[in-house]
């Protein structure tokens, strides 16, 4: 006994430190836990329910391991802030938009804290899987425990409701899903579009199928479910051409968001990089692939086309249903109608159908916005949760797209001005009716000084203060140098060789005079080449058609203008409780920046004006179908027209109108009449050559990037230059390879293009310029050596002994 | 758990066939991607690479063997037949066995070299690389 005293204290392992210390604490919480799991169980099923997935599908290796897991982390969060703060929009599709963005917000707010507190607390790389993970399961109890004390479950927030119609037509509409990847397959493995086309033309006739079949009021059509299909699956052609990303800008993104997986946490930029200083780029698709193994490339070849389907069905729903300010005496609009005006704002635009599936940065921003501009017209959301949750998004906004962010703060501003003078009266408003007016409109507005604050310390706190990004550098200098340039063109031109040989010549004198030029490369000849060309099906309609489409697309401005100016004058003025500050505000600035940005020669370098385009359509789509919808019904119901057939053949035109967009955006027009046709649907044309990467030249650019360091210099061609965004390096970059700008020491990669197509593409003037020149090939094998070579790619090195 | 708008077993229904589609998601996509032939995989390649590349502008010496890195990309194991020539003479040849996603370096005997450029090419290919010689 006495020897047992004396023996040294039992220590305790972790264990069972937890079963003497913590399990009585855990067994006294028990009955309250047992008390508040009915109110968030939907939720806390979910949960299980996506890690057991996730764990089963991990076990039968299957390649949709991540799906679970994302699907989780872009819905409950967001879902979590909006029954907490009471928000939500009017039907499910609406509260399914809301929730991705406000998750999208809480991952990247979340990971920022992490990556700027972490290191402190001698957590080196916070965004790897095991910080991340211990991180997120303290913040999903957390916020369990929230949701239960103020009774709010967010799985049933949001999907409380749903039909086993919408179900179905979900499975049913994915088949368009299936059909759109089984072309891009095919087209990228044995170069035949024949299964694009047809699923592309699938697309667009069950689009204008579901204009026609729902143009009835009333009309129960799932309009919301196979929006969001067809737009995912015609995104989806885009996102996956090609071996590895298509497009330009999204090269470089992929970059920024590579190295921020590599170093684990995320730090302002030092080289003031604008793609690095947004979380969208770097942290969001970091803590992905942290929590859930979603890989890079997935990110953005699925996962931001899925967001980006979503901006469509954002606009959709604040049309559709009937606005805030509406108290009684208006039907909502017909659902056709209000189909029609966002196919033909939205989905027919070159932005959404070409180009924002490259600039991901973008497409989630833009959603973002689609998203406050439907909650600031909901009427089911009160005033207060509505301006917090606006609130919530403009600064989410500023740390996913710098130039979003920027005209987001300017139009805010601009709305809040207008909307100020359209709320005293002082547009037109009868003298009788002014107090009145001025009562109604008081009522119903949400953007008021606290937002335009919010606005604009958003963007310019995140962007200058706080990243200090060189967003602004470049355009504000060619504003300052050139002034706005509105009567100078907006698009590039293609010169002859020698002309851009000339320029570039002028331009390398002040920029690179360091190059050291190989002997006799003044007298290499450029022969001007030829861009491919796939033949038309009826070319003999080209001129016809390329007149009809440019007619309709830029016809769109006037339909703009006169549904702004019907609004105003005559909604606004006579029936005033139609048309609130906002949407006057909103509708007014977004169309004075739609249109500088679209005439402006100096900022199309920087912000093509097709962007700028969606960002106006999102703001007038409600303007515009409340005059569209007022015209149908007038043409319905005159007496001025004697027949039917008259008002049925205006409709028509209508319709023909639409159609010709959607022919348009889609990429059809160009297979069928003439012109370049988009990647999707073409298998070596120019499209094809500027934005997709091969898998060999993808390898290239590894090599590349493992094997030349700094201070060494990579040459290379626009084509070339694609897939080394991708994958920075550390080498001095110059893109261009016309002969008497080569450096005799540099590198020099030739792309597959460059060698198989034997087509080598230059520009000057920030691309106002373009050249397109058979390739130098014998200039190279002369003067250097081939130091890596797949076949199809190659790299040089000099100089030649 | 939210409403789903449907009495009875139907609701059990949609997720059966969810969780069907999820797991059944590899052999189905694989059946339909084969009948329209289309693929994601990635396209096979091979590729050869001098081990120094920054030697390119300086030179290699005739008699000392040059390395060079020949990877394999091609989806299966790959036997190369490898030839350095100059001016169209014959300098050395070789045969090497590559693993599917491999590099591997070769050394290139360089006997009978003379000063120029010397070319190591894989047989039936368009794949080389180009090495200056110097003697000494």
């Amino acid at each position: 006994m006495i020897a047992a005293s004396l023996t040294a204290p039992e220590r305790l392992t972790p264990l069972r430190l937890f079963a003497k210390k913590l399990w009585p604490r855990v067994k006294k919480l028990w009955p309250r836990v047992k008390k508040l799991w009915p109110e968030v169980a939907p939720t806390g099923i979910w949960i299980a329910t996506a890690i057991i997935l996730s764990v089963a599908l991990a076990v039968s290796h299957s390649p949709l391991v991540p799906l679970p897991g994302v699907v989780t982390l872009l819905i409950i969060p967001g879902a979590a802030v909006m029954s907490l703060l009471k928000t939500r929009p009017a039907n499910t599709a609406g509260r399914i938009v809301l929730a991705v963005c406000l998750s999208m917000m809480f991952i990247m707010v979340v990971g920022c804290v992490a990556s700027l507190v972490g290191p402190h607390f001698g957590v080196a790389h916070p965004l790897n899987p095991w910080p991340e993970s211990v991180l997120w399961v303290i913040l999903a109890v957390l916020v369990l425990v929230m949701c239960a004390q103020k009774h709010c479950d967010p799985v049933t927030w949001v999907f409380d409701g749903v039909r086993t119609a919408n179900i179905t037509v979900a499975l049913a509409g994915g088949v368009l899903v299936v059909l759109s990847i089984l072309g891009v397959a095919q087209l990228n493995y044995t170069g035949n579009a024949h299964l694009a086309i047809f699923a592309t033309t699938l697309d667009v006739v069950v689009l204008l199928v579901g204009v026609v079949g729902s143009w009835r009021r009333g009309s129960q059509w799932p309009l919301n479910t196979l929006l969001y299909c067809v737009s995912l699956a015609l995104l989806l052609s885009t996102s996956l051409r090609g071996a590895h990303l298509y497009g330009w800008d999204i090269q470089q993104e992929f970059g920024v968001a590579s190295q921020t997986i590599r170093a684990g946490v995320w730090v302002v930029p030092a080289d003031h990089d604008p793609y690095a200083s947004m979380l969208s780029l770097t942290v969001l698709p970091t803590i992905l692939h942290s929590l859930v193994r979603l890989r890079l490339l997935a990110f953005f070849q699925l996962v931001v086309p899925a967001i980006l389907a979503l901006l469509p069905l954002a606009v959709f729903s604040t049309v559709r249903n009937v606005p805030r300010w509406i108290t009684s005496g208006r039907p909502q609009p017909r659902p056709g109608l209000a189909l029609a005006v966002v196919l033909a704002l939205v989905v027919s635009s070159v932005a959404f159908s070409s180009e924002l599936v490259s600039i991901t940065r973008q497409a989630m921003a833009l959603t973002m916005l689609s998203a406050l501009v439907m909650v600031l017209f909901d009427h089911t959301i009160l005033k207060r949760p509505a301006q917090i949750t606006v609130g919530l998004l403009i600064v989410a906004v500023s740390f996913t797209h710098y130039t979003t962010s920027y005209l987001l703060a300017v139009i805010v501003t601009g709305a809040w001005v207008v909307s100020s003078m359209w709320s005293k009266g002082w547009l037109g408003t009868p003298k009788a009716r002014i107090e009145k007016h001025r009562y109604d409109v008081h009522k119903r507005r949400i953007i008021n000084i606290a937002l335009v604050a919010v606005a604009l310390v958003a963007a310019f706190g995140w962007n200058l203060a706080i990243t200090r990004n060189s967003a602004l550098s470049a355009p504000s200098s060619a504003v300052t140098a050139k002034g706005a340039g509105l009567v100078t063109s907006t698009g590039s031109s293609f010169i002859p060789p020698r002309d851009l040989e000339r320029l570039l010549v002028d331009e390398f004198k002040k920029t690179d005079s360091w190059i050291l030029r190989v002997p006799g490369s003044r007298s290499v000849p450029l022969v001007a080449a030829k861009a491919p060309r796939a033949p038309a099906l009826l070319p003999s309609f080209a001129r016809v058609w390329n007149e009809l489409s440019f007619l309709g697309t830029e016809g769109l401005w006037v339909v703009l203008g006169m549904a702004l100016l019907y609004g105003i004058l005559r909604l606004g003025r006579r029936l005033s409780y139609q048309y609130t500050a906002d949407l006057v505000g909103l509708a007014a600035t977004g169309l004075m920046i739609g249109a500088f940005l679209r005439f402006s020669g100096t900022l199309a370098a920087y912000y093509s004006p097709e962007r700028a385009a969606i960002f106006t359509a999102i703001l007038l789509c409600a303007p515009v179908t409340l005059f569209l919808d007022d015209l149908v019904t007038f043409l319905y119901d005159a007496h001025i027209f004697h027949h039917r057939r008259v008002a049925h053949a205006t409709l028509g035109v209508g319709f023909v109108f639409l159609v010709v967009l959607l022919v348009v955006a889609s990429g059809l027009g160009a297979v069928w009449f003439a012109g370049q046709p988009p990647g999707e649907l073409s298998a070596n044309d120019l499209n094809v050559q500027q934005f997709t990467v091969t898998t060999s030249e993808f390898a290239t650019a590894l090599w590349l990037r493992n094997n030349v360091q700094s201070p060494n210099l990579v040459q290379t061609d626009l084509y070339g230059q694609l897939v080394l965004l991708s994958v920075p390096g550390s080498y001095g970059m110059v893109n261009e390879i016309v002969p008497p700008e080569v450096d005799n020491s540099a590198y020099i990669y030739l792309s597959q293009v460059n060698l198989g197509d034997d087509s080598t593409q230059a520009d000057v003037g920030d691309g106002q310029y373009l050249s397109l020149y058979h390739s130098t090939i014998n200039f190279f094998n002369k003067d250097f050596y081939v130091v890596y070579s797949t076949g199809t790619t190659r790299v040089y090195h000099g100089p030649h002994l | 758990m939210p409403r789903i708008v449907r009495p009875g077993s139907s609701r059990l229904f949609f997720p059966l066939a969810v969780l069907v589609l999820v797991f059944a998601f590899t052999p189905i996509s694989h059946v339909l991607l084969r009948s329209v032939h289309g693929s994601f995989a990635p396209n096979p390649y091979s590729s050869l690479a001098l081990r120094t590349p920054s030697n390119a502008g300086v030179g290699f010496l005739v008699g000392n063997p040059v390395a060079v890195e020949l990877g394999n990309y091609t989806g299966h194991v790959e036997t190369y037949h490898w030839s350095a020539t100059e001016n169209g003479a014959l300098i050395s040849l070789g045969e090497q066995t590559v693993d599917n996603g491999r590099t591997t370096t070769i050394s290139v005997p360089t006997r009978g070299a003379i000063n120029g450029t010397m070319r190591v090419a894989l047989s039936g290919t368009n794949i080389f690389v180009t090495v200056p010689m110097q003697k000494l």
